[in-house]
This record gives C-alpha cells, structure tokens and sequence, in this order.
C-alpha cells in the first residue's frame, strides 16, 4: 500500500469513526466519497436513474443506521456496495421491480469465448447501453463481476445465488451483449 | 520452453469482459441526493443502531419463499380430494394479515383483499391439514414480514424501498390466497 493510499485509508477510518459517534458531517463527507460508486452501482444494475436515486438513499439511511455494525473488516466501500446490492435485490422483489427476469433463471454452460476473440471492441457507451438492455439477473451479474471486478463467489455471495448460476448469467449476458451490439452495427 | 496461458482470467481472454472492466466505476447522479438522505438522517435523531431496518428487509425478503412453500403443499394436494375436516373438528381460525398505520393501504385495496379472502377460507377448509398449515405458516411468514416493515417505516416514512416491501408482503398475500381458491380449478374472480 502507498503512503497515499494509507493515509486515503486512514482518514476514511476516522470519518467512519466521527460518524458513527454521530458526526452527520464526517457522514456527508463519506457520501461525497462514495456517491458516485453507490450511485453508478445501482443505475447500472436497475438500469433505471430515479429506481438508482432512491436506492442511493435508501443505502446511505440504512449505512448510517448500521454503522455501529460495521466492524472495517472490509472497505467501507465494498460494505457500502452490499448494502446497495441488498436494496436493489429487495426492490426487484417488490411491485416497482416486476417484470424482471429472475436471477435463478439459469441458461447456459461452460464458458465459451472462441466467438468473442474476433469481436471488434465496442464503444464504451455502445457497451453501456447495452448492458441496460440485459434481463436483470444477467445485468446484474454482468455488472458487479465485468465491471466491478467481483470474483464469480464474491458476486454470487452478495446475490445470494450458487457461483454456477452467477456463472451461467455471465455466459448469457455476453451472448445477448454481443448479439445487441451485433444489431446495432447492422448488416 | 512455452507457457500455457492456463488460469488466465476469463475477463482478460474475453475483449468484452476487458471492455467491461474499463468502464468508469463512478457516475455522479444528476442531482445532489443529500439533503433528502440528511433530511431522513434528521428523522432519524441520534438513534444510532437501528435494528429494525435490517429486520424489515431480511423479512420482507424471507417472502420470498412463501410460493415456494405453498406450491409444494398445493402440488401434494389429491384433486379433488374430500374435505378432510373431520365432523366437530374445529379449524384453526383464519386470520388475515394485519397491516399497521403506517403501510398506506387504501380502504379499496382492503375491500379487495377482503372479498378474495372469503373464496380463500370456503376453498380452504376443504385442503388436507398438511396444506392447511402450510398455508397458515406462509400467512405467519407474510405477517412477521408486515410487522417488521411497518415498524421500519415508522422510524422512516421516507423509504420508498420499505413501501414497496409492503406492498410486496400484500400482494404476496393476495396471491397466497389467488393460489388456493385456484388449486382445485375453482374459478376465481379478482375486484
């Protein structure tokens, strides 16, 4: 670890400190840290801008209400990006998060990349468009392991599925990827 | 002497995994989200640990297994089988889910779940027992569910995640009892 990102650490440590003490000014200022990370987690696994405000704030209430269990054996970010996954998956249980597809919807089998290494690279915003397109179940594990670079287990654990069926999704989503993106270059 | 590219990581052998990785972690929201989360903070007090707002959602995600449980009993269910209520046995009595002040149900939305609930107990009493308590205990799962989210609400009306909990646990409600009245190939008629 660099010196930078000691200290980095080290001042997330006492905000988290001041906060918990009840300090909502140290508090704002984790908010202003992470916001953007919490933010761009939940519109990309809802794909949805006013679902991913109130689950932002749903998550940063439900962080304050919890610090006193947050013990720092992992990042705060990282605790911060499990409560938000918890609050996305409790939404799209709810009336406002039907309609889409569920994450035990298993498809697919071993990985197969032989169609992708001649694929010309997307833009990064073709890419991002297309992933909002995805069912839920494989968007969401599309986003937390191609784009937060969670492991399948750590992804699967946060889902609450098996790491086979976190498999399975990603398999799906880089084929429904790479035949929307197929369509959108055209013929 | 060659090296097999063996354990590589997926995301590194597939350009769209690689692309995916490369996309911006962080996107701002188009407005500032704080004073609504400082304004509930507000709400909140000095209450520091809030166990009920972790409750709610652990129960209201426990719903989740309640068409789990019922499909099972349903699908075990002879059809057409007899009322299987012996003479002068009593039934255990049918308690619909009670909602507290705080879960925003309309008078409408009561009726409704009221005139379901009559077709439900008459369909109900003829089900084995083993279906009747599996029945009982997912209405047990759905109101411990209800309790828990009204109680999160009270501490903090603002959430439209703990409201569409609750009305999760309703309509979980409503279709628990949908599925009975239409287990037996009972026509249903839903106000």
């Amino acid at each position: 670890m660099t010196a930078t990102a000691r200290d980095t650490a080290g001042d997330e440590q006492a905000l988290v400190a001041s906060a918990r003490a009840g300090d909502t000014a140290a508090f704002e200022r984790l908010y202003r840290e992470h916001v953007g990370h919490v933010y761009g987690l939940c519109l990309r696994m809802t794909g949805q801008p006013a679902a991913a405000e109130d689950l932002t704030q749903d998550t940063f209430v439900s962080a304050w209400r919890g610090l006193a269990g947050f013990e720092g054996r992992s990042a705060f970010g990282t605790w911060l990006h499990r409560i938000a996954v918890n609050a996305v998956l409790a939404r799209s249980r709810s009336p406002q998060g039907r309609g889409e597809t569920s994450l035990t919807d298993e498809e697919g089998g071993q990985m197969d990349f032989a169609d992708t290494e001649d694929m010309e690279i997307a833009t990064p915003i073709d890419l991002e468009r297309a992933i909002a397109t995805l069912p839920a179940g494989a968007r969401q594990v599309m986003v937390l392991h191609g784009v937060y670079g969670y492991s399948h287990e750590e992804a699967a654990g946060m889902l609450g599925v098996a790491v086979g069926t976190c498999k399975a999704q990603l398999h799906r989503a880089r084929r429904l990827l790479r035949e929307r993106m197929r369509a959108e270059d055209g013929p | 002497m060659t090296t097999i590219p063996f354990g590589r990581e997926p995301r590194e052998r597939d350009p769209l995994l690689a692309q995916a990785a490369t996309l911006p972690r962080e996107i701002q929201p188009e407005r500032d989200l704080w004073p609504g989360i400082a304004a509930r903070l507000e709400r909140t007090g000095n209450r520091r640990w809030q166990p009920r707002w972790p409750m709610a959602l652990a129960a209201g995600l426990a719903i989740a297994t309640v068409s789990a449980l019922l499909t099972g009993g349903l699908l075990q269910e002879p059809d057409g089988a007899p009322g299987p209520m012996l003479a002068g046995e009593p039934a255990a009595a049918i308690v619909p889910v009670r909602y507290g002040p705080n879960s925003g149900l309309g008078p409408d939305q009561l009726q409704a779940r009221d005139e379901l609930l009559r077709q439900f107990e008459a369909r109900l009493a003829e089900l084995g027992p083993e279906t009747r308590a599996t029945v009982l205990r997912n209405l047990e799962i759905i109101q411990r569910a209800a309790d828990e989210i009204d109680a999160a609400l009270a501490e903090d009306p603002g959430s439209g995640l703990l409201t569409g909990l609750l009305l999760n646990a309703f309509q979980q409600e409503l279709d628990l009892y949908s599925r009975v009245v239409t287990s037996g190939g009972a026509p249903i008629r839903r106000t």
